[in-house]
């Protein structure tokens, strides 16, 4: 879960732009990339980003839920950041973690 | 894979291909379908819907417990010169030391209306020896532990087959989506702190595809570990993400047809349904104290062979299809008299009250229950023949064990030893020939069950194995 949570930190700080649902893509895109190391076909995208909006709404709405996810582990996180953006991404990354393709080294 | 369960893989492609985007857990379901991943040979119905295997690691001996051979009580004491033996592969442990005859120092007698004998060291067993078949003409090939215990396990001597639990599992499936197929459970004896190892691959799925491997329930704590969802993630979040994750599993799959692929997406829905449905497993509180006390005070204890024992009962009710404890300790070559009446402690009451128990439930009929070893025990004792601290080497050519349930014939004794329990007079019955009529019992022609890998037909019994008529009911 930390680690999850790291790399939306990460992702946050690598992807710079407005936040605009544009700006959302580009991060989900370059959080696929990162983890599988290949580019998302235009299905699997859509499939980030539906899951990441219901993500969002979750967190938007309880943003305790959102708190509780960013503390766990040792780690900090950047407190200029949207905790909310945060862990709605840190649900995709972790998803992201636990694929086949992204555990199984061929 | 036959080429039955190739067509299936096939419309499996098809079902994935058919709902490419917002798979979500619907989806899922469907894929999850056990019949689609069952490979039912199904040539006739069976007696036993699962099988609950009480294996006994170490090798008990069959002197003190299932074989009687009052003959040793006269022949003690004589030394066994090398023409006995006939040029037999000894263990390295004896082969140098003088060999006498050793008697057990306990008694026999015959039991229930069958008249099964048993010994005095296994007192609850005795009350349902008309339940019981006991096979005393057991063979094998292996000599030591660790091959012996493979061999037992997935037909050879040498690891990387499957286990029989995983072609159970792979022919039949399991009853139930929210539980493996295939559960182990292990217990230390109480008679040898220091007693062999047990090795996951024991349980493991070999080429089959994973998904078919025993899944090992710890007997202290929790039953699996890290089940229960990590702080900062729900069930409902736990959900989300699982459901994403899947939805790239099987778009992966697509492309690459994996088979791993796909168990691991099984792997993953089973552990998540896990997560609500092995915790309720621990849960006894419904249990009424009269369980207790005919399993034992010990099955309060969790990871005792008892314990395990009355988990075993309740995944039986759940419809898991392989259920293996293991009990260790059973290694005696020496200090017998200390050692035995503490492993038989730990098991007599227990196989019994488990026995009872699904008796009274109706389902003793539907489930096979093994009991035994690797191997028996040598007619000559293991360095002196001081009879408070005798021991006995190990002995592959004849040993005992015992069944009952699921279509075996109850109140039997099968087969017969010489009068040195070293070799079979009547009736053998080797490994191989166990697993076959263990298939048979399960409705599954051991023939059948095949699996391709590296270019020919493999099946738990390999080329041999025979189903033996005399032991079915």
């Amino acid at each position: 879960v930390e680690a999850s949570r790291k790399l939306a930190e990460r992702v946050m700080h690598t992807v710079k732009g407005s936040d605009s649902e544009k700006s959302d893509t580009e991060k989900l895109e370059w959080l696929f990339r990162i983890t599988t190391s290949r580019r998302p076909s235009p299905d699997e995208i859509d499939l980030l980003v539906s899951t990441f909006q219901a993500a969002l709404r979750r967190y938007v709405d309880h943003p305790e839920l959102a708190e509780q996810l960013m503390t766990v582990g040792e780690s900090s996180y950047d407190p200029r950041l949207s905790v909310t953006q945060l862990a709605a991404l840190a649900a995709i990354a972790n998803a992201l973690l636990n694929t086949d393709e992204v555990i199984t080294k061929n | 894979m036959t080429d039955n369960a190739r067509h299936l893989m096939m419309t499996r492609r098809h079902l994935l291909g058919k709902s490419a985007t917002g798979i979500g857990s619907l989806g899922l379901a469907s894929v999850l379908n056990e019949s689609l991943f069952s490979n039912t040979t199904g040539s006739f119905p069976g007696r036993a819907k699962r099988v609950i295997y009480l294996f006994q690691s170490g090798a008990p001996s069959q002197f003190e417990l299932l074989d009687h051979k009052p003959e040793l009580q006269k022949l003690h004491g004589q030394e066994l010169g090398a023409d006995f033996f006939e040029g037999q592969r000894q263990t390295g442990m004896t082969a140098g030391q003088k060999k006498q005859i050793c008697r057990s120092i306990y008694s026999f007698k015959k039991h229930g209306q069958s008249g099964v004998e048993l010994s005095e060291m296994l007192p609850h067993l005795s009350t349902v020896a008309d339940e019981l078949c006991v096979v005393r003409s057991m063979q094998t090939q292996a000599i030591n532990h660790d091959p012996a215990i493979t061999f037992f396990q997935t037909g050879f001597q040498q690891a990387g087959r499957p286990s029989m639990g995983a072609w159970v599992s792979y022919g039949l499936g399991s009853d139930n989506k929210d539980l493996p197929a295939y559960v182990v459970m292990i217990s230390e004896g109480s008679g040898k702190r220091d007693s062999q190892a047990l090795y996951g691959r024991l349980w493991g799925n070999g080429f089959l595809p994973s998904a078919h491997q025993g899944v090992k329930f710890r007997g202290k704590g929790d039953p699996v570990l890290y089940l229960s969802n990590p702080t900062g993630i729900n069930s409902q979040q736990r959900r989300e993400i699982l459901d994403l994750s899947q939805a790239l599993n099987e778009k992966h799959y697509q492309e690459v047809g994996d088979p791993e692929t796909l168990a691991r997406i099984k792997q993953a829905e089973l552990a998540y349904r896990m997560q609500t449905s092995v915790p309720g497993l621990m849960d006894h509180s419904d249990e009424p104290e009269r369980t207790f006390e005919l399993y034992g005070e010990a099955s309060k204890t969790p990871g005792t062979f008892a314990a395990n024992c009355l988990l075993a009962r309740k995944l039986a009710e759940k419809g898991v299809r392989f259920i293996q404890l293991y009990h260790r300790g059973w290694d005696q070559h020496g200090d017998m008299p200390r050692d035995l009446p503490l492993q038989c402690g730990d098991v007599d009451q227990p196989s019994a009250a488990l026995i009872k128990d699904l008796k009274q439930r109706g389902m003793l009929d539907e489930t096979l229950i093994i009991w035994g070893g690797e191997f028996g025990r040598t007619v000559y004792a293991q360095g002196g023949l001081d009879m408070s601290r005798y021991g006995r080497d190990h002995h592959p050519r004849c040993f005992s064990i015992w069944m009952a349930g699921g279509g075996i014939k109850p109140g039997t004794t099968y087969g017969t030893t010489d009068d040195f329990s070293f070799n079979v007079t009547e009736n053998p019955v080797h490994v191989y020939d166990l697993h076959a009529t263990m298939l048979h019992c399960l409705g599954v022609d051991h023939e059948q069950l095949t699996y391709k890998f590296q270019g020919r037909h493999y099946r738990l019994t390999d080329v041999h194995g025979q189903v033996v008529p005399g032991l079915l009911a």
